[in-house]
């Protein structure tokens, strides 16, 4: 039996959703599944999902805020990665139909739902927090509104890894290359005027992998839920790198 | 993982640096090419008897050589590696590296062996 929401006029539509449960399936196989949604009112792509999962109980996938804020619903919606709870089905859908995959490149624990670990050891190697030297200060480390407004486009990032599993270079290296994500996080300390270890961080970002392996395809700035420049982050890095004296 | 020149920002100027000269290069042949046109055997062989033709020529040879060494290393530390292609893709990217290396350096050397 289909579910439906209480409303007037309804439209089925197929979702085709992957499924792997590693303790049952052999292989990952695409289920289609019929769910029926309003005509008039648009619907995030994490309504629908919750839809169908009233038919199907086993479909699993991560969602908490359902607002863009948490950052847990990232997954692959008919080709490109994004937030499920902000994406609107009228925006993804290609005629009656919508493909939802996990986000490509990170192993698959269940259905839409991947293995984050390599994302956040990525993030882990960039030190995404303030370093200083200095003894603290009584009250706060004070910043001008210039310094500030610095940080603009960078402290925003949730953490979703739509960027960075939409990076190819990540896909190649997921080991060595530390992705669009934790690059932007690291721009944001070394922008940061409090931060005291800009030299120890460029140091450890200046190998053949960790940055340099960005080739600019520039899948990360498509992606990014919050409409953030990783690919800008990066270059700002690069540029920091060739023009200190070493 | 430091890269060919010790270091990432190295091997991404020596990457830049070196596709620069190449691009002046083959921007000067082309304009060459399409100022003396229809070209003459006297006219190619006068071109590249003069030394500052000569010296360029080097200049580009060796520019190739860095480029491609640097790039085709690149290449092959995506593609042909352990998490692509199992326990064969150090063996493939070894024989690779050193097709690679024949290769630029046979065209290299052969190049200059012919401008010098």
């Amino acid at each position: 039996m289909n579910s439906t929401i209480p409303t007037e006029e309804l439209r089925s539509i197929t979702l085709s959703v992957y499924r792997f449960d590693p303790g049952k399936d052999k292989k990952a196989y695409m289920q289609d599944i019929e769910i029926e949604v309003p005509v008039n009112k648009d619907l995030m792509v994490l309504d629908a999902l919750v839809l169908a999962k009233k038919q199907e109980t086993s479909l699993s996938f991560r969602r908490s805020c359902g607002e863009g804020v948490c950052g847990s619903d990232g997954m692959n919606i008919n080709g490109k990665n994004g937030l499920a709870c902000v994406t609107p089905l009228s925006e993804a859908i290609k005629g009656e139909k919508l493909v939802v995959k996990p986000m490509p490149g990170l192993p698959v624990v269940r259905d839409l739902i991947v293995d984050m670990k390599q994302f956040f050891d990525q993030l882990e190697k960039v030190k995404p927090y303030l370093i200083t030297k200095d003894e603290a200060p009584e009250q706060e480390r004070k910043q001008s509104p210039e310094e500030r407004e610095k940080l603009d486009g960078l402290y925003e990032c949730i953490l979703c890894g739509c960027c960075s599993t939409a990076c190819p270079s990540f896909w190649w290296n997921p080991d060595k290359f530390l992705g669009p994500a934790a690059l932007l996080q690291s721009w944001r300390f070394i922008a940061d005027s409090r931060d005291q270890a800009t030299e120890e961080r460029l140091d450890d970002l200046d190998d053949a992998f960790s940055l340099y392996r960005c080739h600019g395809i520039m899948n990360c700035v498509s992606v990014c839920p919050k409409g953030l420049n990783p690919t800008e982050a990066i270059s700002n890095i690069r540029k920091k790198l060739i023009n200190r004296k070493k | 993982m430091k890269g060919i020149f010790g270091s990432g920002t190295k091997d991404f100027l020596a990457v830049r640096i070196t596709a620069l000269i190449l691009l002046v290069y083959c921007i000067y042949l082309t304009f060459f090419v399409f100022h003396n046109a229809p070209i003459s055997f006297d006219v190619w062989e006068g071109l590249f008897q003069n030394v500052f033709m000569k010296i360029f020529t080097t200049l580009f040879l060796l520019s190739f050589s860095v480029h491609t060494w640097v790039g085709t290393w690149a290449i092959g530390s995506d593609y042909l590696t352990i998490a692509r292609m199992g326990s064969l893709g150090p063996i493939v990217n070894k024989l690779y590296r050193t097709l690679c290396a024949l290769i630029v350096g046979c065209v290299t050397l052969w190049s200059l062996i012919i401008i010098w």
